[in-house]
């Protein structure tokens, strides 16, 4: 019987679909994510990634379809999917009552890490952060976007297989988004399979290997970025989303709207 | 510094010490230990540290706070332990002890524990970590446990010492205790369970809106019961029948551990052997139901209800006479929005209908209860006590709400950058509170009552008790230097915090009076005056220090910076 662990893919989905009460979130998605790539997957607001990021994390088990994160099935095997994944959520919790590095801690005694490894991680990730100083001050007291480094260091602390990032460039500032980039890259080149999810389009088009674009639960393009532009140089991921998801200027409406403000008319 | 070194709390090692003796049965149920003692060491350094926050520092008061339950719990066994001499069959005076014990635990942990059973709150942090659903949930139950294993020493202690005294037998102390155990375990495992059935049988969107109906009828079984029970038993000859028939004792599960008690004094009746058994089989089965309702996956459960939004169109919700009145009594847009937001919120929110309704409900439901079992309205009259408690009920709804109207006001005025009218949203919000609840019609009612009332010592204590929330609620209206709305809300916050520190005082002392005298000197009357002389000295006294609400404090504080900033320019 072949090792699950071994598996050449590190994602694969098969007529995933989900529908909150009436509203048909994802409509059968099928896709294939091999081992060491940067996944893009984009798309507009309420378009189901954060729905199909849940379902891969094995944190939403009622579903149709099949799904194997790391060779394990998500719905039987949850436990065995958390081992091998890390998760970046786009606003996740955190216990504010603890220091950064006991919240390290606690998560890497939950993922059965030995204390000198937690403690050598744990170290590093947050020098590498910039948190070094910050390490025994309360989360409750930090900027969100050092809440953010210190999840993304959560999600890294037990080395995972395969890194969910849920918006995980929200509130960092400009050195840090280009740290993130940089390490996305770095992971990917390390053999690890990242699944970007972002509505930060410039971002996406230079780190991801292989975009997404996920409109009303279907898959609307495929491929990589080159690919979805047509091999047109002068066009930006940003045009090819507008095209692809229907989004039209509303230049007019805002036009419009400003009129509405105007004080001469209000008079 | 380290959550798991030398700078972890004294209290918190102690607790994961103990912990650590039951760390094969734990394992043997399923649980994954070093996970479950690292989350349950930092839910443990969280309360801890959540108690720190409040003030800046563990407090007195804060201290008092648990400190004062426990005695007040510790006084009551006391009262039941010298029961021993009055009720000379052990079967009957343990099950009494235990329904005493079983109803004081089951309230705290519907109320004031349910929260940590079933926070969604940090299932965010957990649900992506390979932990096992058991583990998470043996965290709760075990951190639950915890706070239950204290009040349940505090609330023994009193019948293990006077029981052993009054049988005049060790074997009483050691069986009473495990006594005690089964019960408390039994009904922590029960309120568990019946968490759980509530989990899985429920939509979850649904779920929060039962669990607070269902902790309403809960609180009103416990309080209403103890009202009630002995009276419908009485009136309809229930006891007479039953001493005929002793078997069928069986049925009520506090006497189980009656049984045990005799038992193990020798009593050979072979109905008390079904009991003991029954005492000890129920906890197990309990444990098997939770093993079993588990599997379904308490933490998808958890997650699930922490997702759950309501979906589709929302009905707007009538507000009858409040909603009508609204225009008439707010000035400003910013009042009414003050007003509407409270409005909804009495409406909608789970806090605020736990903080509110149960003691409406149980103080009502013994007088309706006994006016109709009893059919006379001279007896029920006679009851009237009851109702004067419900000033420190409304009180107790009336401060819980305006804690969080300050918050929501300081959040408001944040956002909106205009805390120059946050008063005005302020003011509007305490309108919709009093019109809601009538709070001070409420106070109006318990001065009739407590000219009418007392006539042996409870009565007076409750009495009293009233009296205190009275007084203390008008203490701080009467202080200078402050405007109307802070001295309202620090009022209403020092009524209810009042009232619970000196419960145990002036119950104790109203018994005692009733002991030494049989009545108090100079009529009831002058007794009560005395009572709220006292509790107005130790509200002002205290209330001046340590009970002054945080929000309160922090208003304070930026009063005092702005006047610092004017008069330095």
């Amino acid at each position: 019987m072949n090792d699950p662990a071994q598996s050449d893919l590190a994602i694969r989905i098969s007529g995933l679909k989900k529908r909150f009460h009436e509203k048909r979130v994802l409509q059968g998605l099928d896709l294939e994510i091999p081992r060491g790539m940067v996944f893009g997957y984009i798309g507009p607001n309420g378009a189901g990634k954060t729905t199909t990021v849940k379902i891969l994390a094995g944190l939403d088990r009622q579903f149709d379809g099949e799904v194997e994160v790391a060779g394990f099935d998500v719905r039987s095997d949850p436990r065995e999917v958390k081992r091998r994944i890390g998760f970046v959520a786009e606003s996740a919790a955190l216990y504010e009552g603890l220091t950064a590095w006991e919240f390290l801690e606690l998560i890497g005694r939950m993922r059965s890490l030995s204390d000198r490894v937690i403690a050598h991680r744990a170290g590093e990730l947050l020098k590498l952060f910039d948190l070094g100083s910050r390490a025994h001050t309360r989360l409750g007291s930090f900027s969100k976007g050092m809440r953010q480094k210190v999840l993304l260091s959560a999600a890294l602390l037990d080395d995972p297989e395969i890194l969910f990032l849920d918006e995980p460039l929200s509130g960092l500032d400009v050195a840090s988004t280009i740290l993130v980039k940089d390490l996305i890259r770095s992971l990917a080149n390390a053999g690890k399979t990242i699944f970007y999810c972002s509505h930060m389009m410039d971002v996406v088009e230079r780190v991801c290997d292989r975009i997404v674009i996920l409109n009303d639960g279907v898959v609307a393009a495929d491929g990589s970025f080159e690919e979805l532009a047509h091999g047109e140089r002068d066009r930006s991921l940003e045009q090819v989303f507008s095209s692809l998801t229907g989004q039209r200027s509303q230049a007019s409406e805002i036009e419009h709207l400003l009129q509405a403000f105007d004080p001469d008319q209000a008079r | 510094m380290s959550l798991h070194g030398a700078h972890a709390p004294s209290l918190v090692n102690f607790l994961l010490n103990v912990c650590d003796w039951f760390e094969r049965p734990l394992t043997w149920a399923g649980v994954e230990y070093e996970p479950f003692r690292a989350l349950l060491r930092a839910k443990l350094v969280l309360d801890h540290r959540r108690n720190q926050k409040a003030t800046g520092g563990v407090s007195l008061v804060q201290q008092a706070g648990f400190g004062m339950m426990l005695a007040i719990y510790l006084l009551f066994g006391l009262g039941i332990g010298g029961l021993a001499w009055v009720i000379r069959d052990p079967v009957y005076y343990t099950a009494l002890a235990m329904t005493f014990t079983i109803g004081a635990l089951a309230v705290p942990l519907l109320l004031d524990f349910s929260h940590v059973l079933v926070d969604t709150a940090d299932v965010d942090i957990v649900a992506p970590l390979p932990i096992s659903e058991r583990s998470f949930l043996a965290v709760r139950l075990v951190h639950v446990a915890m706070y239950v294993g204290v009040i349940l020493a505090s609330l023994a202690a009193g019948p293990l010492v006077l029981g052993s005294l009054a049988f005049q037998s060790l074997a009483f102390f050691s069986s009473y205790l495990i006594a005690v155990l089964i019960a408390g375990g039994s009904t922590l495992l029960l309120v568990v369970l019946l968490y759980l059935i509530v989990l899985h049988s429920v939509d979850v969107s649904r779920f929060q809106d039962v669990l607070v109906y269902f902790q309403i009828a809960a609180v009103v079984v416990v309080f209403g019961g103890l009202q009630v029970g002995p009276r419908l038993l009485g009136r309809f000859g229930v006891l007479e029948w039953l001493e005929a028939r002793p078997e069928l004792v069986a049925l009520y599960p506090p006497a189980w551990c009656g049984g045990l008690v005799a038992v193990s004094l020798g009593d050979p009746r072979p109905h008390l052997w079904l009991l003991s058994g029954l005492a000890v089989l129920t906890p197990i089965a309990m444990l098997a139901g939770v093993r079993l309702l588990t599997r379904g996956g308490f933490i998808r459960h958890l997650y699930a209800l922490a997702r759950s939004t309501p979906t589709g169109r929302q009905k707007p919700r009538s507000h009858g006479i409040t909603g009508w009145l609204a225009p008439k009594l707010t000035s400003s847009p910013i009042e009414r929005a003050g007003y509407d937001f409270f409005l909804g919120l009495s409406s909608t929110d789970r806090g605020f209908k736990m903080r509110t309704w149960p003691g409406f409900v149980m103080s009502i439901f013994p007088m309706a209860g006994i006016f109709f079992l009893e059919s006379s309205w001279e007896r029920t009259t006679s009851l009237l006590p009851y109702l004067a408690y419900l000033p420190v009920l409304a009180a107790t709804m009336v401060a819980g709400n305006m804690r969080f109207s300050d918050h929501h006001e300081a959040a408001w005025s944040t956002e909106t950058r205009e805390p120059d009218k946050a008063s005005a949203f302020q003011r509007g919000a305490m309108k919709s509170l009093l019109v809601r609840f009538f709070a001070i019609p409420v106070n109006l009612i318990a001065i009739v009552c407590l000219a009418l009332a007392p006539r042996h010592g409870l009565d007076v204590a409750i009495a009293v008790l009233a009296s205190t929330s009275i007084v203390s609620f008008l203490v701080p209206i009467f202080s200078k230097d402050r405007p109307f709305s802070q001295k309202f809300s620090q009022s209403l916050a020092m009524s209810n915090t009042g009232s619970a520190i000196l419960l145990m005082v002036l119950l104790g002392a109203a018994i005692g009076v009733q002991i030494g005298t049989g009545y108090l000197p100079g009529g009831k009357l002058a007794g009560a005056i005395v009572f709220a002389s006292l509790a107005a000295f130790s509200v002002t006294y205290f209330g001046k220090r340590d009970l002054l609400p945080p929000e309160i404090a922090r208003s304070s504080a930026s009063r005092r910076g702005r006047r610092y900033r004017r008069s330095s320019r």
